[in-house]
């Protein structure tokens, strides 16, 4: 007969009221995710375009700023080739985040996350404590969400404020109150719905490898479509089959205010929302406390 | 409790007084569905369930701040060692992030895990998982323990400390313990109380004392002759035997209806057979189990 550890005893402190949990599962993935040394390499690299345009806007500001103090012909240079050309900066900055940098991030993050769950049935533990299936879904969400908009919302507003400083101008402020918006607004366009689609994917399975893969499947042979279509057909309509190329155009619309490819941007507004409802539908269905057996 | 066409409990009305109480049926009887209704996971198509004065359909949240579950199934959440993961599941209930490591630890300690958790739960045997089920359920301090079939895949040694635990946590911690097998000897380890279910619908639910004594009184009988026509009037009579025990033909008879050794010798005499040897034995929870499914 075994001796017990007498000083085991009932929990005697306070339990937060079941609200918000989703929180907690947030803050757990992140930080199990952080743990991960190629978690911090992806995030790394994928901030590469980040530290560039961080170093752009210095270079740039410091020979704006450089008067006599630097070399007139360096100066001169600078100024000629850093060439920080208002929104066509930031399009540049979130069409490289649309098209490659942020489905690696939700692909990396993402994968595994309902997928794992699965596959060793911790849905059982999830949803034994006082979880609903709301903070579940957003709890995993926040995850994703948190690294995607790392890279595009943390930084860009970074940048912005970096630029702003760099200016040495207050009143650039209120002249680009509406860049800050066009900012806030692609990071969430490029984020939101590539992070609900690798959710959704990752509940249909258990291999994180396989969620990530058909994810990855999925951009790549959109974007081929539309490239193939384009190709065949001589005009960019057909771009609109193209994940990566709906992202792309909002962001064009909204810091340029004119349309990237033949096609109106209600469309690809259509398509992004589509695949955030079509994609928490999903979730919804496929996230059971309980499973029935037929 | 339905689901599609598969009626899942059905017309159950039960009240659990406290202590240990075993859950006992067969595969599909019922067993986990009622866990499930009672921590709210799933709600009764009729009729209503309520744990610790709280309204299953109402509040099922709070009620699953107050109960400890431990699932059938292995589960633990991937890349997470156990000092995470029990601490975690304590920080999902509600627990300040300090209080749950440090209860995590307490209760890693106290299922006998102490070596072990930091290592990650994905390289743990069968063994040590029933072990973390058991200590994520415990850590936040619960009322109540739900454990569906916690001795499962477990090596004899490991299932004994586990019964012991069970026992423990029911006996000196103050938690009500609801113990759900199919493994008759578990639950007579540890419960006093046992709760029969089969397709759905109790069958019996008393102390395991009271049912054993009802359910009548067994021997160890063998006779000289032959024994099948002895045997057969006795199955007739409604009393329950079982195939031969020994090498020499012992049979065990389990006399039902309050009949004493008396008819045994009186059918023995009409059946033109000798007793030659005959034992009183103890009745175990299977033949109380194995009596419910017959009246069934």
């Amino acid at each position: 007969m075994p001796i017990f550890d007498q000083g085991f005893r009932a929990f005697e402190g306070t339990l937060a009221p079941p609200t918000h949990r989703f929180w907690t599962i947030t803050k757990a993935g992140v930080r199990l995710a952080m743990k991960k040394k190629w978690t911090w390499v992806v995030v790394l690299l994928a901030s590469i375009p980040f530290l560039v345009l961080l170093v752009t806007i210095y270079l740039r500001g410091t020979a704006e700023q450089a008067g006599n103090t630097l070399d007139q012909r360096i100066a001169a240079t600078a100024r000629d080739v850093l060439v920080i050309n208002g929104e066509r900066f930031w399009l540049f900055f979130f069409q490289f985040h649309a098209g490659f940098i942020v489905p690696m991030i939700v692909l990396f993050v993402g994968a595994g996350l309902i997928a794992n769950d699965r596959r060793t049935n911790a849905l059982e533990i999830y949803f034994s404590r006082p979880i609903t299936k709301r903070d579940y879904i957003f709890g995993k969400l926040g995850i994703v969400l948190t690294f995607g908009l790392f890279v595009t919302l943390v930084e860009g507003v970074l940048l912005y404020v970096f630029h702003v400083t760099m200016k040495g101008e207050i009143s650039y402020l209120a002249e680009s109150y509406d860049l800050f918006l066009g900012i806030v607004a692609c990071s969430l366009i490029i984020t939101v719905p590539s992070a609900a689609a690798i959710l959704a994917i990752s509940s249909f399975v258990k291999s994180a490898r396989f969620a990530g893969l058909t994810f990855f499947g999925t951009i790549m042979l959109t974007a081929a479509a539309g490239e193939i279509l384009h190709g065949v057909t001589g005009t960019k309509q057909f771009w609109a089959v193209s994940y990566i190329a709906n992202a792309q155009q909002l962001c064009t619309q909204i810091l340029l205010d004119k349309p990237q490819f033949d096609f109106p941007w209600g469309v690809s507004l259509a398509v992004l929302v589509g695949i955030t409802i079509v994609s928490f539908a999903v979730l919804w269905r496929r996230i059971r406390p309980v499973e029935i057996v037929s | 409790m339905r689901f599609g066409k598969v009626q899942a409990l059905a017309g159950l009305t039960l009240r659990v007084a406290g202590g240990a109480v075993g859950l006992l049926g067969p595969n599909g009887a019922g067993k986990t569905t009622l866990i499930k209704t009672l921590l709210g996971l799933v709600a009764p198509s009729r009729g209503s369930a309520s744990v610790l004065g709280l309204d299953a359909r109402r509040d099922p949240r709070r009620i699953r701040q107050l109960i400890g579950y431990m699932p059938e199934r292995d589960c633990h959440i991937a890349g997470m060692n156990a000092v995470n993961f029990v601490a975690y599941a304590g920080e999902l209930t509600g627990m300040r992030r300090t209080d749950a490591f440090s209860r995590a630890h307490e209760a890693l300690f106290y299922v006998g895990l102490e070596e072990a958790r930091y290592r990650n739960v994905d390289t743990y045997s069968t063994g040590m998982k029933q072990r973390i089920k058991l200590a994520q359920a415990l850590v936040h301090g619960p009322k109540i323990v739900l454990l569906d079939e916690p001795t499962n895949g477990m090596d004899p040694k490991g299932r004994d400390e586990m019964l012991a635990l069970v026992k423990d946590i029911a006996t000196n911690k103050g938690i009500h313990v609801i113990l759900s097998s199919h493994l008759l000897p578990d639950v007579e380890t540890v419960c006093k109380h046992v709760v029969v279910l089969s397709r759905g619908k109790v069958l019996a639910d008393d102390d395991i004392a009271r049912l054993k004594a009802g359910a009548g009184d067994a021997f160890v009988v063998r006779v000289k002759g032959d024994a099948a026509p002895f045997l057969a009037r006795l199955v007739g009579l409604g009393h329950a035997v079982t195939a031969a025990t020994t090498s020499e033909g012992a049979h065990r008879v389990v006399l039902r209806n309050g009949d004493g050794s008396d008819l045994l010798f009186r059918t023995a005499r009409e059946s033109g057979v000798q007793i030659r040897h005959l034992i009183p034995e103890t009745l175990s929870l299977e033949d109380v189990f194995m009596k419910a499914l017959e009246e069934a």
